[in-house]
């Protein structure tokens, strides 16, 4: 009895107090469209991650949809219909020529502390900003770096290359134990990481980009970029075996979990995604991608691929919706998401997982950021889809020459442009 | 009567054609199967060696934590519905559109027809806007009503071939015998159909059962998702994340074993005698 | 018939494929004379930019040839093994009802599994076909790499060829079904084979159910999408685009964020425009008078 009537009066005055200190905050849901599917591991942490928010703050709960990759496209329909959403999350590439394109996604300057940047990692938040105005808060950090088997490099008695020449001599270290060192699966993206780096460590950071940028095409034409498609066609039969022209995502990046190749050019989820067949000790390694003789870009300048969220514009609860998108880069939630989600931290300070520590370095030592694939696919869609990935795809497999793909490079740009 | 040396020979060599083709099928069954019980790697590692220690777990795994177990009698109850309704809708409409005569039945058969020529991904932003203003988005009864319309001008098509194939002597027999144009329908040329009827019935609920498109679309509560749904997100969880290919193999097998149960069981139905009997 | 008949058995059919199916699809087709991103931003009248743009758009032009190759090599392919199938099936073999089911199977199975099965088919080093042909001792057509850019499309093929002659056999089949066991009896008698018995008795008495199923494949080549799709990989191959997947990668940003519904609305009306076309070609090519008994 005596209890009873004690924890009603408590209960009024918790209530009282809420009424005094924080009179707008009313019990509200927010709702959250997901790119993860639920029992993904990421999908376990960001649960977690809404559970310890509504811990903080009993008034606001969360109901998600776990939708898997589609999420955006998703959306496009829910949200002609009507549906009301408040976050969602998506690579951050693609929020760009989607939500954030279209003026649906909530503006966040003026909304978030003013010196939110600097608490992630170098160059994060700036990096899906158009024309300096934030919209996304990327919470998973992805690089693009060779990731390879530690245990192959040291019986080869080879070093991490810091050069391409040195990547090519580790190539040729690899080979003399009968494996090859470099592996790639056969999609119209894959080859990109290497021509699109390349022209990068030769141009500097952003070249792909600013190659197409120039509308005339010409700039296809100068000696680098043809330069670049030659070293990226050079790997094959030494670095990359002939046979892997013939494997589909993903018998390539599985070789490498098998012990039969080194390694391969691809994002941080690498290792997670060959989790269950590489086993929990596979001594992975990673490294970034080489400079070259005689080019701008430094070896530490890095390609990466972040997953963001986003508030909507149409939210109504864009308060909340924000303060917890601040939340979910905080150091708390930043540390669930990599102990739970086994992913790259965006916030400075946050250690990743063990098996990821070397892309950790890279990403903290970075001297520039710049998107995967070289950035075209961001805002030209359209030309990197139908244009760029596939004709720089049969220049990378051999089936057209290098001089003849930057030539063909030249005229389509011209032609695209002349278009617009 | 016994069949003759050269009808032997004939019969052994559709035998090793048949049986070859049929094998490799089995083989492929089989494969999936044992994929769905060995590790990530030695699927990849040895693609055609038979699992050292089969891991069920997969499918503890795939049943429990992907939720397959509740996605099962949802697409279960979805794909029954929207075929028995595909029935009664299609069956009299393809009878009329074969049997009748009346102006325009070519028009409108011709207008079922060029349906199947739209791209289903052109549907999916007008059905979401529709579905919702009547209040049927995310929702299996929704669902159903979509799977039923999008699949009607396949089935009427089929349907009206069948019937139109059918002797027409038997019907103008049975009207001289009394029966009104219902009767005929039902006693008549219904049964007579009913081959027909099986083969679409099965052909459909294969096609919906393994369909994600529109459900993908339609549908975003967890607790009223397909399994071809689950498989979709089994399927996107390899980018990025686990890798577990043998728990797809798993989720695909727990796909696959219902419809092929009902095949076997249906392929039965469609040449028992009773449609053999109305002909003969 | 009676006229009442007539309309109470055909309403509940039109109605909802008016509602469900042709409303959606008008509001969509209209679409493709607007550009738009779908996001509910309000369109830009293009008139028939888009299409104007897509007969220039040599990827479009792509999509057209693969989609005419999985047609027409696809077709003859499927169609000779279904009637194949249909003639050692009816010939009085022992299994009848085992051998049709097994042909059908493919179809039961989740596209994705399928094209996975048949990558292990295809890969290198580690894939059926390579490790045959090293097992028999022919080095050279172990070392072929069936799934390379350039091979691609027919290995896809092969696989499609095999999925989808199940299907269209078993429709034969069905229709095969429903001839009277004694017209075979009577030819039997007369020491016709099975070839024969095939083409003096059941392709007239099913002459209408083979013009149906190829209508029907027309139909699926023109749209077809998943089985190509699902062989590229995570991101489409331009090597096996065809329309439909060329269609989605415009208007449903697959993973690049493209989002040109319009301009994916006027393939689409295209892909129509074509089925429309060949449908009323193969009717009119295959019509002929129903034959009765």
């Amino acid at each position: 009895m005596l209890r009873s009537s004690r924890s009603i009066f408590s209960s009024m005055l918790a209530g009282c107090a809420l009424a005094v200190m924080a009179p707008q905050a009313q019990a509200s849901e927010l709702v959250f469209w997901s790119m993860w599917n639920e029992p993904e591991p990421q999908a376990v942490a960001l649960r977690a991650i809404m559970d310890a928010y509504t811990a903080a703050h009993p008034e606001t709960t969360f109901s998600a949809v776990w939708n898997g990759r589609a999420n955006q496209t998703k959306l496009r329909s829910a949200l002609q219909a009507g549906t009301k959403v408040d976050l969602m999350d998506q690579d951050g590439d693609q929020l760009i020529g989607g939500l954030q394109k279209q003026g649906l996604a909530l503006q966040l300057d003026g909304l978030v502390k003013a010196d939110f940047g600097a608490s992630l990692l170098p160059g994060v938040f700036d990096i899906y900003a158009s024309e300096g105005k934030h919209y996304q808060v990327p919470y998973v950090y992805n690089s693009v770096n060779f990731w390879y088997n530690k245990e192959i490099l040291e019986e080869a008695g080879a070093q991490e290359p810091a050069t391409f020449d040195e990547l090519l001599a580790m190539c040729d270290a690899v080979r003399k134990l009968d494996k090859y060192a470099l592996v790639v699966d056969n999609d119209d993206t894959y080859a990109l990481y290497y021509f699109s780096y390349l022209l990068e460590r030769k141009l500097g950071v952003n070249a792909l980009v600013t190659t197409f940028e120039d509308k005339t095409g010409e700039s296809w034409l100068k000696p680098e970029v043809l330069k670049a498609a030659q070293m990226a066609q050079s790997l094959w039969g030494r670095c990359i075996p002939d046979d892997a022209r013939g494997f589909q995502y993903p018998a390539g990046q599985q070789t490498v979990a098998l012990g039969d190749s080194m390694g391969n050019l691809n994002g941080s989820w690498l290792p997670a995604e060959l989790s269950s067949s590489a086993g929990e000790d596979f001594p992975w390694g990673a490294f970034n991608f080489p400079s070259v003789e005689g080019g701008k870009g430094k070896q530490t300048d890095l390609q990466v691929a972040l997953l963001s969220m986003i508030a909507l514009e149409s939210s109504e609860h864009k308060e909340e919706a924000v303060d917890f998108l601040e939340f979910l880069v905080s150091e708390e939630a930043q540390k669930i998401i990599v102990e739970q989600g086994s992913v790259g931290s965006t916030r400075a300070g946050v250690a990743w997982p063990a098996i990821l520590e070397e892309a950790y370095q890279a990403a903290t030592n970075a001297t520039a950021i710049s998107n995967i694939y070289g950035g075209v696919g961001i805002n030209y869609p359209d030309f990197y889809t139908t244009i760029l990935a596939p004709e720089q795809n049969k220049m990378f497999m051999g089936q057209t020459e290098a001089k003849a793909f930057v030539e063909a490079m030249a005229a389509d740009t011209k032609k695209y442009w002349e278009a617009k | 009567m016994r069949p003759s040396t050269h009808q032997r020979i004939h019969r052994g060599i559709a035998w090793v054609i048949l049986g070859g083709w049929g094998g490799f099928t089995v083989f492929l069954v089989l494969w999936v199967i044992m994929a769905s019980l060995k590790s990530t790697r030695s699927l990849f590692g040895k693609p055609f060696e038979f699992p050292s220690a089969p891991a069920f777990v997969n499918y503890s795994k795939v049943w429990v934590t992907s939720h397959f177990g509740e996605y099962f009698l949802n697409s279960l109850m979805v794909v029954t519905a929207s075929v028995i309704g595909l029935l009664v809708v299609a069956l009299p409409a393809a009878y009329v559109l074969s049997r009748g005569k009346f102006r325009g039945r070519k028009a409108l058969l011709n207008f079922f027809i060029f349906g199947m020529g739209i791209p289903i991904p052109l549907l999916f932003i007008p059905l979401v806007v529709m579905l919702s203003e009547i209040g049927l988005i995310d929702s299996l009864t929704g669902l159903t009503l979509v799977y039923l319309s999008v699949s009607l001008p396949f089935t009427i098509y089929v349907l009206q071939g069948f019937f139109s194939s059918l002797p027409s002597d038997l019907e103008s027999a049975a009207v001289i015998d009394g029966c009104n144009d219902w009767q005929v329908f039902w006693h008549v040329m219904l049964p007579l159909a009913a081959p027909g009827a099986a083969t679409v019935a099965i052909l459909n609920f294969v096609g919906l059962w393994n369909e994600y498109q529109i459900s993908l679309v339609l549908i975003n509560a967890q607790e009223k998702r397909t399994l071809s749904l689950g498989i979709y997100s089994l399927m996107t969880s390899m980018q990025y994340s686990g890798g577990n290919w043998p728990g797809l193999f798993a989720g695909v097998t727990i796909v696959m074993v219902p419809t092929i149960l009902i095949y076997i069981f249906l392929s039965d139905r469609m040449i028992s005698g009773i449609t053999m009997g109305g002909v003969k | 018939m009676r006229r009442r008949m007539v309309i109470i058995f055909l309403a509940p059919a039109v109605l909802l494929y008016l509602f469900f199916v042709l409303a959606p699809a008008a509001a969509s087709f209209y679409l493709s004379l607007f550009q738009t991103s779908g996001f509910g931003e309000t369109p830009r009248w293009v008139g028939f930019g888009n299409y104007i743009k897509l007969f220039s758009d040599p990827v479009f032009w792509l999509s057209i040839t693969n989609m005419a190759l999985i047609l027409t090599v696809g077709g003859v392919a499927i169609f000779g093994l279904a009637f194949l199938f249909t003639i050692l099936i009816n010939s009085g073999i022992w299994g009848k009802k085992l051998f049709r089911a097994l042909i059908f199977m493919p179809n039961v199975i989740a596209v994705v599994a399928l094209s996975t099965f048949w990558s292990f088919i295809y890969m290198p080093r580690y894939g059926m076909l390579s490790n045959i042909f090293k097992y028999i001792g022919f080095d050279q057509a172990a070392a072929i790499s069936w799934t390379a850019p350039e091979n691609i499309i027919w290995s896809m093929l092969i696989g499609l060829v095999w999925i989808s002659t199940g299907f269209f056999t078993i429709l034969i089949l069905a229709g095969a079904d429903k001839i009277p066991t004694d017209m075979y009896e009577a030819a039997r008698i007369e020491g016709a084979g099975p070839v024969q018995m095939f083409r003096m008795i059941t392709v007239p008495m099913i002459w209408d159910v083979i013009a149906i199923t190829m209508v029907l494949w027309v139909i699926e080549a023109i749209k077809m999408m998943e089985f190509p799709f699902a062989f590229g990989g995570p991101t489409p191959v331009q090597s096996l685009l065809t329309p439909s997947i060329y269609l989605f990668i415009m208007g449903f940003g697959f993973r690049q964020p493209v989002y040109e519904l319009g301009y994916a609305t006027a393939i689409g009306v295209c892909m129509f425009l074509f089925t429309v076309v060949a449908v009323l070609i193969l009717t009119w090519a295959t019509r002929r008078d129903r034959v009765e008994f």
